[in-house]
């Protein structure tokens, strides 16, 4: 062959050996790392349903918003931490879910449940028609648009009165609540408790099927492909990767809950208008969340969901202007400093396993 | 000089294809034909149009003009993914692979089979190349030569008939390229067809069966090896500047 030089082989030889340095292999019982945390996650499941037994309304509806931003930024990392596809989004399915749960009980009296899963529902099939067309749009552009449908349907809603009822917004019935019951059988007293708090389980529930989701999809070869599309959307088609079906699928996947959110969320406040619902607030925290806890991963939403719902909520009890302020400089420092989140932060000082798996 | 190397139908032509950039006539007028079961090689000075030709013929980019057809099927309005799907895999000028993923999931995620054969097979292969050791470390972390072993193992995963290799040997030391030589003769006696571009004249000559030499978009001069070695236009286009 021509132009062969001495140095190069040895220069191999070099690289080849240099390889054979320790590498991130998974020890054996991180094969079963799957199982810890679902003893971890039934655990936490065990204690937040008993929750409301022991603290008062004040702290259920923190613990309530603590489980909305779970769902939320939990599925916003489905299409957006996975595949890169930043979506502002969330907001516009937030309040698309909002109404359409609010407008059926409204106007048909449906019961909440079946309203709540039509409302998850509803913005899947709308991301399923928009996806087509936004998600051939890379990065920054996908972003800006799915911003602006979120305006376009703030906008639609509140033009549209005759259904919508406009900007006076929409009244709910207010739940009956139970005089407390803390004496007699556990069941009794259980069913008076859930009955009390039903918009606090629902929450609960949605976030923990937003998370199971999640891990279905990150432990999953469609997680898979979703990376690949992020590290390289070019090659992955090049490989024969169905590009188009699968952000689409995500996108759907991932718009659900904030569908369903916004109805749980709607009942929740009991009455609902176009600036309170359709607030680009609710895609941020959705953003923020997941990059301070760590995009791309299982655990990062979560974690970032209880670390940043929390501690804006004491920022915000001291002083409610410091707030926005608060929010902004940490997302900058977590990026400039941070870029993996808290989750690789942990990873890093070898507190958690690294692995990207979960 | 235009005599098929054999007489079996091709399984690749490429008819009059055609890619304007702006005012680039990036690629103008192509045709060639691909001979089964050979190597075929497409030569030209760098920004000769090898690159770009190569995009149209995988679906990475869109012809203005002029058709491909792949084993009778017109592929040239195809998708990238589905043209992959009919049996062309690919390789990049630059490696492309998925950086934040480890080496045997950049496998895995491109297999057709279910998830325990994949990882089987994705085994397999990285044993093949000897890349068992670094199976989960992300590709970006992996030295330039096993990721340019990485992505052609990438490629076989999905088991294409035809493979299309863009400049396979550029910046390769002499152990690498034995290596990737190797691994191209395994696939030529599995059945398999390539096709690919280098600028390094000497290698091309002596691996090629039969030579497209590109030259300002166009096709100057078609044959084996022998004949284009004498080609006074081809001679002109690579030391007559």
């Amino acid at each position: 062959m021509s132009g062969v030089t001495e140095e190069t082989p040895a220069a191999e030889l070099e690289r080849a050996r240099e390889s054979g340095r320790p590498v991130a292999r998974l020890p054996r019982w991180e094969r079963h790392l799957g199982w810890l945390y679902l003893v971890l996650l039934l655990g936490a499941v065990a204690w937040l349903a008993w929750f409301p037994r022991l603290a008062n309304a004040y702290n259920v509806t923190l613990a309530l918003t603590v489980l909305l931003v779970i769902a939320l930024a939990t599925s916003w990392n489905i299409l957006s931490g996975f595949s890169g596809y930043t979506s502002f989004g969330h907001a516009g399915f937030f309040g698309i879910g909002s109404y359409v749960g609010a407008l059926l009980i409204f106007y048909e009296r449906t019961s909440w449940i079946p309203a709540v899963i039509l409302a998850g529902f509803a913005t899947a099939l709308i991301a399923l028609v928009i996806g087509y067309p936004t998600l051939r749009l890379r990065g920054p552009y996908f972003a800006i648009t799915m911003l602006g449908l979120s305006e376009l349907a703030r906008i639609v809603v509140t033009a549209w009165d005759s259904l919508t009822l406009g900007g006076q917004g929409v009244y709910l019935p207010i739940l009956r609540l139970e005089p407390p019951v803390t004496s007699g059988p556990l069941i009794d007293q259980l069913r008076n408790v859930v009955h009390n708090n039903q918009n606090y389980y629902a929450m609960l529930l949605l976030a923990v099927v937003a998370i199971v989701v999640s891990y279905a999809v990150g432990t999953s070869r469609f997680g898979l492909e979703l990376l690949a599309i992020r590290d390289d959307e070019l090659a992955a088609r090049a490989m024969g990767i169905r590009t188009t079906r699968i952000k689409i699928t995500a996108f759907a996947l991932s718009s659900f809950f904030p569908g369903a959110a916004g109805a749980i969320y709607a009942r929740h406040v009991g009455l609902i208008d176009p600036p309170s619902v359709f607030l680009v607030i609710w895609s941020i925290r959705a953003i923020a969340t997941s990059i301070l806890g760590g995009q791309g991963t299982i655990l990062g939403p979560i974690i970032g969901a209880i670390v940043l719902t929390l501690v804006t909520e004491k920022v915000w009890e001291t002083d409610p202007n410091l707030y926005q302020v608060f929010l902004g400089g940490l997302i900058v420092l977590v990026v400039l400093f941070i870029p993996g989140g808290i989750l690789a932060l942990l990873q890093d000082r070898g507190w958690l396993p690294r692995t990207r798996r979960i | 000089m235009d005599q098929p190397v054999t007489n079996e139908a091709p399984v690749l032509s490429v008819d009059d294809l055609s890619k304007r950039f702006g005012g680039v006539q990036a690629v103008d007028k192509v045709s060639l034909d691909i001979a089964p079961g050979r190597i075929t090689g497409v030569i030209g000075p760098n920004g000769s149009g090898k690159s770009t030709l190569f995009n149209l013929m995988t679906g990475v980019a869109r012809a203005d003009s002029g058709a491909v057809t792949f084993q009778g099927t017109d592929i040239t309005r195809l998708s990238s993914d589905r043209i992959n799907r009919l049996g062309i895999g690919r390789t990049f000028q630059l490696t492309r692979l998925f950086g934040k993923m480890s080496a045997i999931e950049n496998l895995v995620v491109v297999s057709r089979h279910d998830r325990a054969t994949a990882e089987r097979n994705a085994a397999e292969l990285l044993d093949l190349v000897s890349l068992g050791h670094v199976r989960d470390e992300y590709a970006e972390n992996l030295s330039y030569g096993q990721q340019k072993l990485l992505e052609f193992v990438r490629l076989m995963m999905t088991d294409p008939s035809l493979i299309m290799l863009d400049e396979p040997f550029a910046g390769v030391n002499p152990i690498m390229e034995r290596r990737l030589l190797d691994t191209m003769r395994a696939w030529l006696d599995a059945g398999k067809t390539i096709v690919l571009t280098d600028h390094e004249m000497a290698i091309m000559m002596e691996i090629c069966d039969d030579l497209y030499v590109l030259d300002y978009g166009e096709v100057i001069a078609h044959g084996p090896p022998a004949v284009i070695r004498d080609d006074e236009r081809v001679m002109e286009a690579y030391f007559g500047r």
